[in-house]
């Protein structure tokens, strides 16, 4: 006679960067179910971007520190939208640029999770060196290795002058071969492949119904990224998304290694693209109405809805972050797993607990 | 197409929706300070944004559609802590405790000085 045990997963467990829990029901060595809890580190962010709009840009970089950037870029973008202004060509090449940059720092970062998860330090390690060469490059640009400060509704208030975009395309250079060498190991270790080929499958179907976006929705065949639809720079690069069928961890971290080597192709894009120019515009006044921003975060689509009424506080600030669609199809993974399979499976998701509680 | 629509035409516009491929991106509530929320579900139609909106009484159980998108169901939930709403079939607990405070999003009248 089997017996059903059930086992708390989090919110402080090893193989979790942030406070998540999942209550796992077990029959031996067997998930038979699971649920996603959630709230641990829930801030109130809503509310308080609202308080100040002249603020808010500083706040919303704060909600998440790996894709902070993206968050300002995306509140900017829906202040953009209710002031009617367009940014200048420039401005959105170095908010590409940054973007791109952060894209790298944020896979790279998930790409040694998932290292770290199936037990290989060395991996994660190397992941981490060379998302180094990264985070100094944005670091130079902006002043800052996190929060980049470097957006301003109307555009970006640093601009590259051109010993930095020559110091930029170098560091291209040198990391092109560093990730042409990661995807090697990620694509060809047999214990890498055995840890995560085959486990944790998520349908086409399953990640339509889930609302997932970004690499997620991707490496299970659904063609969908935000930066085909033009925002920033976008419009004048030539993007080529990632896609896979599998649809399993393995899938899941092929679509951020390939999407890292694409990043660097869209930053060299962007720098040869960069010509003198203003940076930003000038927008006055209280703003009244409603915006939408819309960006591909590192994780997948986010949005910003803002409703705005002439005054400081706005009426209303909604954030719609790619975490909080692509975490509770774990709810829909786990069952029929190993429990030594759990923590693979949920960091394959890229879970980021900062964006999904606000 | 907002303005009192019954609740029933929710889970018509999200089946609607669903049949043509859309996906869903949000379910936004917004208090109006009148003792009604704005709805705002959002899709994503072909790269494009659409948004369907409903407007209904604060205290009013609205139907659910996370029979139709599995992913609506912490949309909901996220407005049943944050403005008070009720969606059926739905907990409350999402991301607030019993202790938190009720209903943060939800507008007050201002207090007298």
């Amino acid at each position: 006679m089997s017996r059903s045990t059930i086992i708390p997963f989090g919110p402080q467990h090893p193989a979790f960067l942030e406070p998540l829990n999942v209550s796992l029901k077990l029959d031996g060595e067997t998930v038979t179910g699971a649920v996603l809890n959630l709230g641990y580190n829930h801030r109130g962010m809503e509310h308080a971007l609202s308080l100040d709009y002249k603020k808010t840009q500083y706040l919303a970089e704060r909600v998440c520190g790996i894709c902070s950037n993206h968050h300002a870029s995306a509140y900017c973008q829906a202040m953009e939208s209710i002031y009617g202004v367009e940014i200048p060509e420039r401005a959105r090449l170095i908010r590409s640029i940054m973007m791109e940059c952060q894209r790298l720092t944020s896979h790279l970062l998930a790409l040694g999770h998932i290292a770290e998860a199936v037990g290989y330090e060395n991996l994660f390690m190397q992941c981490f060196r060379e998302r180094e060469l990264v985070m100094r490059l944005v670091n130079e640009i902006s002043g800052n290795r996190v929060h980049y400060s470097i957006n301003v509704i109307g555009g970006v208030k640093r601009d590259l002058d051109a010993s930095m975009e020559k110091r930029a395309a170098e560091a291209m250079t040198k990391l092109r071969p560093k990730l042409d060498e990661l995807r090697g190991i990620f694509a060809r270790d047999s214990t890498l492949s055995k840890r995560t080929k085959g486990v944790g499958k998520l349908t086409e179907t399953q990640a339509r119904d889930w609302c997932t976006v970004g690499p997620v929705a991707r490496a299970s065949g659904i063609w969908e990224d935000v930066r085909e639809d033009s925002f920033a720079a976008y419009g004048m690069l030539h993007l080529r998304p990632v896609v896979r069928a599998e649809g399993d961890c393995y899938a899941r971290t092929m679509v951020r290694m390939d999407e890292c080597l694409r990043s660097v192709d869209l930053i060299e894009e962007c720098l040869s693209l960069l010509r003198e120019g203003p940076v930003a515009v000038d927008v006055k006044g209280h703003p009244t109405g409603e915006g939408l921003g819309r960006v591909e975060a590192p994780r997948g689509e986010l949005v910003y809805y803002v409703k705005a009424v002439g005054k400081l506080q706005l009426d209303r600030i909604k954030i719609r972050t790619p975490a909080f669609v692509n975490v509770p199809p774990v709810q829909v993974l786990l069952p029929g797993c190993q429990l030594a399979d759990v923590a693979v499976i949920t960091v394959s998701l890229d879970p980021c607990i900062c964006c999904t509680d606000r | 197409m907002s303005g009192g629509v019954e609740d029933r035409g929710v889970r018509g516009m999200a089946g609607g929706m669903k049949g043509r491929g859309a996906r869903l991106i949000s379910v936004i509530g917004r208090d109006r300070g009148d003792g009604t929320i704005e709805l705002v579900y959002l899709f994503d139609e072909g790269g494009a944004m659409v948004d369907r909106r409903f407007v209904v009484p604060a205290e009013q159980e609205i139907d659910s559609i996370s029979d139709i998108y599995a992913g609506a169901a912490n949309m909901e939930r996220e407005n049943i802590d944050l403005l008070g709403m009720r969606f059926k079939g739905l907990e409350p607990g999402l991301l607030l405790v019993d202790k938190s405070v009720k209903a943060p999003l939800r507008k007050r009248p201002k207090e007298e000085e």
